[in-house]
């Protein structure tokens, strides 16, 4: 099966593009996130354990705009920079929008 | 539908997950669809989530805005292959398949993975 790299860009809490990305999300593809889905990487009480399986990714430029670069993200996702995300582009066999 | 030659060609599938009039957003959709025909991709449309209300027949004389859906009519004319519902958002809205526009084939959430997972293009 074909890996699928997911771009999220648009807040998760406003947008349902996280919630239609899980439901075909399969082990093997990778999320990345970034605009106002980085909230989405952060550790904290209302945040949403994500599937195994599957590499969550945070555009860490975006984090600090947002603001939010000293929080502590999710223990399964790792940062990445514009370079590294050029790199994941390349990496997946495909890409998906949302 | 799919000509002989289709195995050689590129797979492409084009989301639709906007509801209708949401903004320019479904038409622009729209001319993704022909765009990629135009580069001979083998596109297949799948309406998602909210973008299933696209295919629903809509309007009276009431409707104050033009129906850019009535486009989706000729997506198989222009040689799209395959046209898909997602199954849970017809359910979640009420809508028999057979009230669709368009045929769509209805699929289930793990037929929509796999479909997606398949492509060498996702638009």
């Amino acid at each position: 099966m074909k890996r699928i790299l997911h771009l999220i860009h648009r807040d998760p809490l406003a947008a349902g593009d996280l919630a239609a990305c899980r439901r075909v999300c399969r082990p093997g593809d990778g999320v990345l996130l970034s605009g106002a889905a980085v909230s989405a990487a952060l550790a904290g009480p209302n945040s949403e354990a994500l599937e195994p399986g599957i590499t969550w990714y945070v555009l860490s430029s975006d984090l600090a705009l947002y603001g939010l670069g000293a929080r502590i993200l999710q223990k399964t996702v790792d940062s990445v920079d514009y370079p590294g995300f050029v790199d994941l582009v390349c990496e997946y066999d495909l890409c998906q929008s949302w | 539908m799919a000509s002989p030659a289709s195995s050689t060609r590129r797979r492409a599938l084009v989301l639709m997950r906007d509801p209708p009039h949401a903004g320019i957003r479904p038409r622009e959709r729209l001319d993704l669809i022909l765009m990629a025909l135009a580069f001979e991709l083998e596109v297949s449309v799948a309406f998602v989530g909210a973008g299933v209300l696209q295919l629903l027949p809509r309007s009276g004389p009431g409707d104050p805005l033009p129906d850019s859906g009535a486009a989706l009519g000729s997506l198989e004319l222009y040689g799209v292959s395959g046209i898909y519902a997602d199954a849970e958002a017809l359910c979640a809205y009420g809508i028999e398949v057979d009230a669709l526009r368009v045929p769509a084939t209805a699929l289930e959430t793990e037929e929509l993975a796999a479909l997606l997972h398949r492509q060498d293009l996702l638009l």
